[in-house]
């Protein structure tokens, strides 16, 4: 079972450089051929620091800055081999670009269960901020772990 | 820029988005772009062993088609959220189509802003389910 004290947690802090090589893979890999998302000239051209990361780009980010969650997950109680990805939202302020430093910070948002608790979920709240100090993105993770 | 408001109605749908089918090679690709190493993704033995029967595509690989979806119809920096619910694993072969209706308008002075349901479906079998909301600019209407 999970540690319902556990909300309002913060998880470790990561740290993401935005590697416009990363980009461009992310954006091969999912089809993105808008040349603001791979070329640097066409981003600039577009009023943008260099080339933008597409809106899902920042969960990928905070995977990269933090490395392996599975110390993070014991600790609060989850069985890695049990999650599925139930929700995801975004919020997105400013626009991420390659280049920029972005610092997550991270609180369990929430932890409640369904079903008396065959179905737990862990609601993860990330807040992206960007080297000027300002609130690039926030992203909000739910992941349900099957008992 | 350059659309006026008549270019947007509440019930009008979104240019949908179909992808071809999913092969191991995109995960393989997603894996390395996204950062998410999970393994069920791409080692078809380790699926097995977590009792699947393959591989599955990952969640946010076809929530980045949904945006992509959306970009593609209201600009690179037009999201200002995007929330989804995962309702559905997608599997090796499936043929993704995203599509998107738009349900709510609020017109500011300069912008529009667009709420959209959004779904990505394979057949009648849904993956994801959710909705975006989109700022864009608009010429003023004459």
């Amino acid at each position: 079972m999970m540690d319902k004290t556990k909300i309002g947690f913060m998880l470790p802090a990561a740290q993401a450089r935005v590697e416009a090589g990363q980009l461009k893979l992310f954006s091969k890999a999912t089809g993105q051929t808008d040349p603001v998302y791979l070329n640097s000239e066409a981003a600039q051209a577009a009023g943008y620091r260099d080339i933008l990361a597409p809106p899902t780009f920042v969960t990928c980010l905070y995977m990269l800055g933090r490395g392996d969650p599975a110390p993070a997950y014991k600790a609060l109680g989850v069985r890695m081999e049990r999650v599925l990805h139930a929700e995801q939202r975004f919020e997105l302020h400013e626009p991420i670009c390659a280049g920029d430093d972005i610092s997550f910070e991270t609180k369990v948002a929430d932890i409640f269960s369904k079903k008396d608790g065959a179905l737990e979920f862990l609601v993860q709240e990330s807040k992206a901020l960007n080297q000027f100090g300002r609130h690039a993105a926030t992203a909000l993770q739910t992941i349900v772990v099957r008992n | 820029m350059g659309k006026t408001l008549d270019a947007y109605a509440v019930g009008d749908q979104v240019p949908p988005l179909k992808l071809p089918a999913l092969t191991r090679h995109t995960l393989a690709l997603y894996c390395g772009g996204s950062g998410d190493h999970n393994p069920i993704h791409t080692d078809i033995d380790y699926a097995r062993k977590s009792g699947l029967e393959d591989v599955i595509g990952h969640g946010m690989l076809t929530m980045a088609y949904v945006a992509r979806m959306v970009t593609d119809f209201a600009g690179p920096a037009a999201v200002r959220n995007l929330n989804v619910r995962f309702v559905g694993m997608a599997k090796i072969g499936d043929e993704i189509v995203c599509k998107g209706r738009l349900e709510e308008r609020t017109i500011g002075e300069n912008e529009v802003t667009l709420t959209l349901s959004v779904t990505a479906s394979v057949g009648e079998r849904q993956l994801v389910a959710g909705e975006a909301l989109v700022a864009i600019g608009v010429e003023p209407a004459a």
